[in-house]
């Protein structure tokens, strides 16, 4: 799969941008997929890496204690993009 | 753009994060523990008042500047994804018995309560967020 939690192919980070919604969409589709196709393999091989993509939108201090979704500038849908390799580098 | 806490981003990242769970359990693989940790952390911040509407009986876009509105969408997914449950969920059901030729037309769903309007509604440049949430119902105006 691309950057597992960004919607461009890596090399490309410097000039695209991800949302910091993409790992819910890339853990879906990977979640579906393997729910599908009953494959144990591509499922167990992403686990960790769809978790901390998950977990990553949470490194702003804007999402507080209570892991809801805010409008901080590089945090929360809709507050503005931000550079792929944003995300890559927390991998 | 909204400001303050935002609901749809939160409850979909609930379902998710309880979809990783529930599949890591049926492959045995991973740790879902504190993966419904988390989800249990959002599900337990979106039960107190935060986004919550009791007059209305639904969800708020947002705790800031869309805070007076309906959001129908993000009210559906909760019921849906199961991050809202008893009173709350039937209030959610009640609402969209009593609105239902209102928000829904033609098929598609409309994001707000009839008559709302959401400021500076769409974004340009790589806003695909009403494009990836397809999956779930389709746009319609308001």
């Amino acid at each position: 799969m691309m950057g597992a939690n960004c919607s461009a192919p890596h090399g490309h980070s410097g000039t695209s941008v991800c949302t910091s919604d993409e790992p819910m969409f890339q853990t879906k589709l990977v979640v579906n997929l393997a729910n599908f196709t009953q494959n144990s393999t591509l499922f167990c091989s992403e686990f960790d890496m769809l978790w901390s993509a998950l977990n990553s939108v949470y490194v702003s201090p804007d999402f507080k204690d209570d892991l809801v979704w805010t409008a901080a500038p590089t945090s929360g849908y809709g507050a503005g993009n931000v550079p792929c390799q944003h995300y890559i580098s927390k991998r | 753009m909204k400001s303050g806490h935002h609901l749809f981003d939160s409850v979909l990242h609930a379902q998710v994060l309880g979809q990783l769970a529930d599949m890591s359990a049926h492959f045995s693989c991973g740790d879902a523990a504190p993966v419904r940790a988390v989800r249990a952390r959002i599900v337990a911040a979106l039960a107190g008042p935060l986004l919550w509407n009791e007059s209305s009986g639904m969800f708020r876009p947002s705790s800031g500047n869309d805070a007076r509105l309906t959001d129908v969408w993000g009210s559906a997914l909760a019921v849906d994804a199961g991050v809202v449950t008893g009173e709350r969920a039937a209030r959610i059901v009640e609402w969209f018995g009593a609105h239902w030729a209102e928000v829904v037309q033609d098929g598609q769903v409309k994001h707000l309560g009839i008559g709302e309007r959401k400021r500076s509604f769409f974004l340009p440049l790589c806003n695909d967020y009403y494009t990836k949430t397809h999956h779930f119902t389709k746009t319609a105006p308001g």
